[in-house]
């Protein structure tokens, strides 16, 4: 009786800790989308003048610029996704 | 010289101890390059240790000591060292720093082809500013030991934007750091959650730890060019209507950012000008206006500049 009760308990808690990951997942799925756009838009922030945006003062962007070889590659990407903004979206929100 | 100069282009603040500065501002042709030498030229005379540096493109300081001057100190007299600053060499040599740390970091550059973004730079907007601002940073740097640094400065337009620019910097600044502070806490959550450690990104992010470094070298510029104990304003006009109308623009414009003129130099004056200094002291009401009485040749040359006397008691800087 006592091995059941055991056996019982072991497989409950596997149980949530997998459940406990699968949210784990789902929540940070939608907080790193959340922090690419936001990084796209720190990116954009700098480098609007490439699509006619006020910018900062021209020597901000050159005394960031080298340290934002990540932003830069997502602003990269977030283009080759600009014609299906909606796609990109579902996609992500697809996975759960 | 060259690399020297590249290298506090890119540290964050070359300034340390601080002499005293004088700005001489001012309408083109008004005499501000001739003021300037005036009091650097009885300064040293006195027996201040003296800098003085012409951040106009246009420079004019080797006509006013009849000698040749480059962007090589020069010594005119014993305790006067001075130098016309190449404002185009600084903003090569900038590019240049920023490029190479460009490189060194990145590694798909090629991919991005930004190698043509760079070429187009120099002809940014903004820049030639910026140049003025570093070579002035370089020169408190650089000069910290003199009792006085003399800034002859360049035309009206870009005298204002280069000292407003530490102040619309930090406002940029100030914006994109709040902006970084928040994605950096959603990726601590982030991090968090997969590994169940707290990792601290403010701390180590390295653009944040630029943009920091921004806010404390333009937050020390501002506050050192607004200290009237440490920095003073002069600007010089004639006695004529459009000089008067932009020193008006100058006062109004440097207010704006916290600046205070304390001085306004009315030069070329005859006796005959009486009503149009009354004019200028109504309305500069809480500066002091000097008189330079107008001499009957140019002041050119050592000899000339030691005849003319400054209009203001020296002991009083």
């Amino acid at each position: 009786m006592n091995k059941c009760f055991a056996s019982i308990v072991r497989n409950l808690r596997v149980f949530l800790e997998d459940a406990k990951s699968v949210n784990a997942a789902k929540a940070t799925g939608i907080l790193e989308y959340e922090i690419s756009e936001l990084e796209n838009i720190f990116a954009l922030l700098l480098f609007g003048s490439f699509i006619g945006l006020p910018s900062p003062p021209a020597h901000i962007t050159l005394q960031l610029m080298p340290y934002m070889e990540h932003e830069l590659s997502i602003m990269f990407e977030k283009i080759q996704t600009a014609h299906d903004p909606l796609g990109e979206l579902a996609e992500t929100l697809g996975e759960f | 010289m060259a690399r020297r100069q590249t290298d506090s282009a890119v540290s964050d603040s070359p300034i340390r101890r601080t002499p005293r500065i004088l700005f001489f501002t001012g309408k083109g042709g008004v005499g501000k390059s001739t003021n300037a030498s005036l009091f650097a030229y009885h300064l040293a005379m006195s027996g201040k240790s003296v800098f003085l540096d012409s951040l106009d493109p246009a420079h004019n300081l080797h006509d006013v000591f009849d000698k040749k001057i480059g962007a090589k100190p020069k010594k005119i007299i014993e305790n006067l060292l001075v130098r016309e600053t190449d404002l185009e060499a600084w903003v090569k040599l900038y590019l240049k720093q920023v490029e190479s740390d460009f490189k060194q970091i990145y590694k798909y550059q090629e991919a991005f082809n930004l190698q043509r973004y760079f070429k187009t730079l120099k002809y940014s907007p903004g820049l030639e500013e910026y140049a003025v601002l570093l070579a002035l940073e370089d020169t408190i740097g650089r000069y910290a030991d003199k009792d006085f640094i003399i800034f002859d400065t360049p035309p009206t337009a870009l005298t204002l934007k280069f000292l407003s620019l530490p102040d619309v910097s930090l406002l940029w600044i100030h914006e994109l750091s709040g902006f970084r502070e928040m994605i950096l806490s959603k990726k601590e959550i982030v991090t968090k959650i997969h590994t169940g450690k707290t990792e601290s990104l403010m701390e180590t992010d390295p653009v944040l730890k630029k943009i920091n470094g921004l806010t404390d070298r333009y937050g020390r510029l501002s506050s050192l060019l607004k200290d009237s104990r440490q920095t003073t304003i002069f600007t010089v006009l004639n006695p004529t209507v459009l000089s008067l109308e932009e020193s008006r623009d100058i006062h109004s414009e440097l207010e704006k950012f916290g600046y205070r003129i304390p001085y306004f130099i009315l030069n070329k004056c005859t006796p005959a000008d009486d009503p149009f200094i009354r004019r200028v002291e109504k309305a500069f009401p809480d500066s002091e206006v000097l008189t330079q009485v107008s001499c009957a040749d140019e002041v050119r040359g050592a000899a000339a500049l030691e005849e003319q006397v400054p209009p203001l008691d020296l002991n009083r800087l």
